[in-house]
């Protein structure tokens, strides 16, 4: 059985951004959108609000090319984590990322990824609307 | 006897009768002694659904929507309750 | 904690930057926002100063929800003295840009004097720079809004600016962010457009840390719970707020024509049912609804206009989406000028977030100076050779866009109806109180909402007070001094949280009070924890002092009225047919309740005893 994937539906996203508090509050502690994970970009006056976040790819480009093997694959949940006490800060990972979701925080020197909350994702919860399913 | 009934935009979705629900208008033929809470159980519209109603320019309050009876050629109107806008 | 406990100090006469320590006791008894912002005009400047001086002030202010995961907590209020009412000025905004400076590290943003070029501030965490926005005076809020998020590479960055209504001093000139939101009413624009202030762009990256997260999140969650269950937070959410013209017309509340009448015929082209409607073209008015930060209700509405519509068929620049039709703006720009083509209500609301001004100050002077042109005292040779009659659309969407512009007779419809109509003669004209517009609430039908508005300190504003339910049960004027007074200290603590009032769909003062102990509450308060009597006790204090504010700046109880119209003529249809507004009979009650003299002046036991 394929691990569990986040499911983001843009038609239901009204980019109220509960999901970007839910992540900063769950991964940094406090109430950070700038920090957050997941990112709700909006298009045309906002006419489209799509939320966006790690795909978890199979072929981890991040993975592949960080020169600490900072990064590892957690098996049960597929997910691509990074162990911070080997990540260097590089940043070789967010150029290898095809989809700018791994992203270098200033404050710590190191990168930061969705991990799905190892399993209990909080923005799934946040979401008001439903367009945040993890299935 | 014929009365006349308008339902405002978001009462619309309960409306079964096709051209009411387009319009938010219609003309209903009733049976004498037929009350607005009749008339709010034909619209569909759900009991207990936040809910004002006027008849012929008046307000006719919750408590007796099962009392008063609709008068021949007279208009009802169903809406959802004022608040801020 | 709630706050960042750090303000900003802007002077733009010397161009000086200063961070401060917010003044904890001041937090403590005005919350923030509204409150808090109102404490730092009332300790920083003299109310008398003229609104468009270097010495007026103007706040942008958060509030202590503002940023968090508080259902709605996105909320900033501009407070000044506002050119338009020349009283105290208040005016809340949505979108994200309130949120953004709070999680820039800032409370509040104070900007003093007056730059001797135009400028916009840049704020990104603690950077926080003035540069000159000599490229972007005489654009639009939408290009300038664009382009400082490209310039600073950065789409994430929120804006909040204003276009040239702002920059030439239109009297309800507003402060446009994210586009489409905006801090409305009263003409703050203006007083930034005096300071040669065109921008404020933030980007926070600082958070916002509560003192006990997990009591914070539990507080948000039942509340969120609370809201998400409510009938009146999913009328919102499917309709928006013009969910309520259905209701207001059949009722004969709705100001039609300038108020002769209060019903419009044409509502059902304008109306929830029609936004959704697929037109002749195929073409349907709404696009999805929208939320401000932090939000779970998402009343905002996206619209677009119809391409074969002749207001933009050959504009392709207006073929995108941008916000649509909320309940005021429908009102402003459709019946009170008897107007019902709903792409040129469309349209017209793109000029007034293009070029940032209140589409209800703009509509209820066209519609004033619609009434003087049928009355003669008006013609084509003053208005650009435009027939201003009642229910013209191209009247509409020219004038619009040339008060937007500030060119021909766009300049006059520019003052606001007070003084268009004073300049024409008919003063009784102008729907307004203090010379701020009327919303879409019509004070012979709601009499509550009457007495809101003739006391309400920023002008006539139907946001200040919610007397609906009363209003909706007895069309009389007896027994709503006291439901009106009640609802204006609360809603001045909501407004002073950095909450939407929205939130009252489903929400009351215990509500507020789970959010606001949870996020505020601390050893070291000399008040002791927050307590539902304390939170109301502070909006009558904010109550007050703005009043206080207002009897400094040399208004009086003459200040506290309606119109004749509204007095004298009786509505000439809908559930209060033949009523006229009993302001006379509300207004001695309401000014004992408060506490204040027979001319409106707060007592010596009054002051006191709210520690003014």
């Amino acid at each position: 059985m394929n691990p569990k994937s986040l499911i983001l539906d843009a038609d239901k996203c009204t980019s109220c951004l509960q999901c970007e508090m839910a992540c900063s509050m769950e991964h940094e502690g406090t109430f950070n959108p700038a920090r957050s994970r997941i990112k709700v970009f909006e298009f045309e006056h906002g006419a489209r609000s799509i939320p966006y976040t790690c795909t978890q790819c199979e072929e981890a480009w991040c993975m592949k090319a960080c020169p600490t093997d900072a990064i590892s694959i957690n098996q049960a949940l597929g997910t691509k984590v990074i162990d911070e006490s080997m990540c260097v800060g590089c940043k070789v990972c967010t150029m290898a990322c095809p989809y700018g979701t791994i992203n270098y925080n200033s404050a710590s020197g190191k990168v930061t990824k969705c991990n799905l909350c190892d399993g209990d994702p909080k923005c799934v919860s946040a979401c008001p609307t439903g367009a945040i399913t993890y299935a | 006897m014929k009365v006349n009934v308008r339902v405002a935009s978001a009462l619309r979705e309960f409306v079964s009768d096709e051209n009411i629900a387009d319009s938010g208008r219609g003309e209903l033929v009733v049976e004498p002694g037929t009350t607005p809470a009749d008339i709010i159980r034909l619209m569909n519209i759900p009991e207990n659904h936040r809910l004002m109603v006027i008849l012929d320019g008046s307000m006719v309050p919750r408590p007796e929507l099962a009392q008063v009876q609709l008068q021949e050629g007279q208009t009802i109107s169903l809406n959802p309750p004022i608040q801020a806008g | 904690m709630g706050w960042q406990n750090r303000i900003l100090r802007v002077n733009l006469t010397d161009g000086s930057i200063r961070e401060e320590p917010l003044v904890a006791q001041w937090a403590q008894q005005y919350l923030g926002a509204r409150g808090l912002a109102t404490k730092y005009l009332w300790e920083g400047m003299d109310p008398a100063t003229d609104a468009m001086a270097p010495e007026n002030m103007l706040i942008f202010a958060t509030g202590p929800l503002t940023g968090t995961m508080a259902s709605t907590g996105g909320r900033y209020t501009v407070v000044t003295k506002g050119p338009l009412t020349n009283a105290i000025a208040c005016s809340n905004s949505g979108g994200k840009f309130g949120a953004e400076l709070k999680l820039a590290g800032y409370d509040m943003l104070i900007v003093e004097g007056r730059s001797p070029k135009p400028v916009y501030l840049l704020i990104i965490d603690d950077k926080v720079e003035l540069i000159d926005a000599g490229e972007y005076w005489g654009t639009t809020v939408w290009h300038t809004e664009e382009t400082l998020k490209k310039v600073h590479k950065d789409p994430q960055i929120k804006v909040a600016s204003i276009g040239v209504a702002g920059e030439q001093g239109v009297k309800y000139a507003c402060i446009v962010n994210d586009l489409h939101r905006a801090a409305g009413r009263s003409g703050v624009g203006a007083v930034m457009g005096s300071k040669n202030l065109k921008a404020v762009a933030a980007r926070g990256s600082r958070g916002v840390r509560m003192k006990d997260a997990t009591a914070f999140l539990g507080a948000c969650s039942s509340t969120q719970t609370k809201l998400a269950a409510s009938p009146d937070r999913e009328g919102l959410t499917k309709y928006g707020t013009n969910e309520m013209i259905d209701t207001m017309n059949e009722f004969g509340g709705l100001p039609t024509n300038n108020f002769r009448e209060v019903q419009f015929e044409g509502t059902d082209n304008i109306n929830p049912s029609a936004m959704v409607k697929a037109n002749a073209n195929g073409h349907v008015n709404l696009v999805t609804n929208k939320a401000c930060f932090g939000c779970t209700i998402g009343c905002g509405r996206i619209a677009h206009i119809d391409k074969e519509h002749f207001s933009v068929r050959d504009r392709k620049e207006y073929w995108h989406a941008s916000g649509g039709l909320e309940y005021e703006t429908a009102y402003a720009l459709g019946p009170v000028v008897g107007i019902d083509d709903i792409d040129a209500l469309t349209f017209a609301g793109y000029m007034m977030n293009e070029h940032g001004m209140d589409p209800i100050s703009f509509g209820v002077t066209l519609a004033a100076a619609m009434e003087l042109y049928d009355l003669g005292l008006l013609d084509a040779s003053k208005t650009d050779g435009i027939e201003l009659k009642f229910g013209n659309v191209e009247a509409l969407t020219i004038m619009a866009e040339k008060t937007g512009k500030q060119e021909g007779f766009g300049k006059e419809l520019g003052l606001g109806s007070r003084l268009l109509c004073e300049k024409y003669g008919r003063p009784d004209l102008a729907m307004a109180v203090k010379g701020q517009e009327f919303a879409g609430y019509d004070s012979r039908a709601l009499q509550g909402m009457g007495l809101g508005y003739a006391t309400s300190n920023r002008g006539a504003c139907h946001l200040k007070h919610d007397v609906f339910s009363e209003d909706m049960a007895d069309q009389s004027g007896t027994g709503k001094a006291k439901p009106c007074k009640d609802s204006q200290d609360k809603i001045a603590m909501i407004d002073s949280t950095g909450v939407c009032l929205f939130t009252t769909a489903a929400w009351d003062t215990g509500e507020f009070l789970q959010l606001i102990h949870a996020a505020c509450s601390t050893p070291s308060d000399p008040h002791g924890d927050w307590t539902s009597e304390r939170l109301l006790q502070t909006g009558e204090r904010i109550w007050n002092l703005e009043r206080q504010f207002n009897l400094a700046a040399g208004l009086t109880k003459a200040d506290d009225s309606l119109p004749p119209r509204l007095l004298n003529d009786p509505a000439p249809s809908g559930v209060a047919k033949g009523r006229v507004a009993e302001l006379d009979k509300m207004l001695p009650e309401y000014y004992e309740l408060r506490g204040w003299n027979a001319d409106g002046i707060p007592t010596a036991e009054t002051v006191s005893r709210l520690g003014l």
